[in-house]
């Protein structure tokens, strides 16, 4: 699905890394993901597909991979088109 | 590197001795282009490029051009600073490679002061924009991109300077209060080592339309090359600039203590404040800070060769910077050579104390005086030798720079050869 490959590369990119090395199950500590870094990569995939990602949608303390934002930004983006 | 805070090698008062000078500005991207071009008299003035100026007055500038910061920060990296950190970075580099600078094993006894006047413009700008024309909060890393104390706070983590950190804002004499406040905390003992200077990112749309609006820039948009001319009949304003540069501040003794290569001594400091107006130049508050320099620097008036002059291109701030001079100096003030290297570098506000310092080290390290650029009529109202267009050879022993800012905040920083 275009969305999610979409999303893995704004991630690889935003963290200069291969974006075969990022993958759904991949924590954001092993790729060295910080909290003000999740925070930014929200921006870009909100640039990116025009989506709104209200504030508490993604709760850092509990999202813990890269999985958790594939599948926020997937729900926010139907969502969107069944609007 | 032994710790050695307890005093000179002579057992007198600590001295501090610049041992790497790292630049970079509109006419030299490394020292070593900074030198030719100060040498060459080259000015780094031309049509500004970071947006369109064609509403402005003032369509001229003196921005640094073709400087890739990738060899300094990965890129991915580089989008949490704003450019001010990104410069000081880049001067920082070449500084540290340029003495040979490592902390390893004494990190607490090495410290950064830098300075910046108008600070982060462009990532201020940027958010501004964002809330103004998008309805929508800015990014998170508008924080620390914001943050007028991130140049010093990167420069700490890369170097692993542990001592204290901060930075100085005090409009164009930012970076010189820097290097003040370095030279006194090498004095007290607080640290041994310091990375200090200044920068100035070239400000933002935004700013650069309400500098617009004060008239205190010139408008020679037709030759740009020779819109900065201090000191000249013919000037009608400064030239905005930008750049960074850094320098290695250590206790002598600890700089002879690993043999390093010292450029010069930063010998002494006069710090004074007009109290009168914020943005009028006033004599009085130079005058001060100039005699305060001699007596800190234990230097008569006659021991000085050289001066690094304020010499913004306005039409007041020469006159009365020259008079200031003439008044300290007395009959000493006709053999004196004065230039300004803003004729080339143009005005590099929160840089340009550490910038012309490192022009005046470079000047006695080579022996040469950089000359005033664009000098072809001589104002009736300043009589001072201005070193006009062609760099000189001189021996020179002791060069002072001078920094007079909006907000009346003077700084005169005096820069000894190294004699051993």
């Amino acid at each position: 699905m275009d969305l999610v490959a979409d999303v893995l590369q704004i991630i690889a990119e935003y963290k200069g890394l291969d974006v075969t090395e990022v993958t759904p199950e991949r924590s954001f500590q092993e790729l060295g993901i910080d909290s003000l870094d999740a925070i930014d990569i929200i921006y870009e995939i909100e640039d990116r597909f025009g989506i709104d990602v209200p504030q508490d949608a993604l709760d850092l303390q509990k999202a813990k991979t890269v999985g958790d934002v594939v599948a926020l930004v997937t729900k926010l983006a139907a969502e969107r088109s069944d609007a | 590197m032994p710790s050695s805070s307890d005093g000179s090698a002579r057992g007198g008062p600590v001295r501090a001795v610049v041992t790497g000078l790292g630049v970079v500005c509109a006419i030299g991207r490394n020292q070593a282009e900074f030198l030719g071009a100060l040498r060459e008299g080259r000015s780094g003035t031309s049509r500004i490029t970071a947006y369109d100026p064609s509403w402005f007055n003032t369509q001229v500038g003196a921005e640094v051009r073709d400087l890739s910061f990738d060899p300094y920060l990965p890129v991915n990296e580089q989008r949490l600073l704003d450019r001010q950190s990104l410069l000081a970075i880049a001067a920082a580099a070449e500084a540290v490679a340029d003495s040979g600078f490592d902390t390893t094993g004494e990190e607490d006894r090495c410290g950064v002061v830098m300075g910046t006047g108008m600070g982060p413009s462009v990532a201020h700008s940027e958010a501004l924009a964002e809330v103004a024309v998008n309805h929508r909060k800015p990014r998170p890393t508008t924080i620390p991109k914001c943050m007028y104390n991130a140049p010093s706070g990167h420069l700490s983590m890369l170097y692993q300077c542990q001592g204290p950190s901060s930075m100085a804002v005090a409009a164009c004499a930012s970076s010189a209060v820097a290097l003040a406040q370095a030279l006194q905390m090498i004095r007290a003992g607080v640290a041994d080592a310091f990375l200090t200077g200044g920068t100035e990112s070239f400000p933002s749309y935004a700013l650069m339309a309400a500098w617009d609006a004060l008239p205190v820039m010139s408008k020679r948009n037709d030759a740009p090359e020779t819109a900065s001319r201090p000191f000249d009949q013919e000037r009608d304003g400064f030239v905005m600039g930008e750049g960074a540069a850094v320098l290695v501040l250590e206790s002598e003794a600890h700089a002879r203590a690993r043999g390093a290569r010292i450029y010069g001594e930063l010998a002494g400091v006069g710090l004074s404040s007009d109290a009168a107006h914020i943005t009028r130049p006033q004599q009085r508050g130079p005058e001060l800070a100039l005699a305060k320099a001699l007596a800190d620097a234990g230097l008569n008036a006659t021991d000085v060769d050289y001066i690094n002059a304020h010499g913004t291109a306005t039409p007041i701030n020469d006159v009365v910077e020259s008079r200031a001079i003439e008044a300290v100096f007395g009959p000493h003030a006709a053999k004196l050579m004065v230039s300004s290297t803003k004729s080339a570098h143009g005005h590099t506000i929160g840089a340009a104390g550490a910038i012309e310092a490192a022009a005046t080290l470079l000047g006695l390290h080579h022996g040469f005086v950089p000359p005033t650029i664009n000098f072809t009529a001589p104002d009736p109202e300043c009589h001072l030798d201005y070193v006009p267009n062609q760099a000189r050879e001189a021996p020179i022993r002791v060069g002072l720079s001078n920094s007079f800012a909006f907000g009346g905040h003077n700084v005169v920083l005096v820069l000894r050869r190294y004699d051993g």
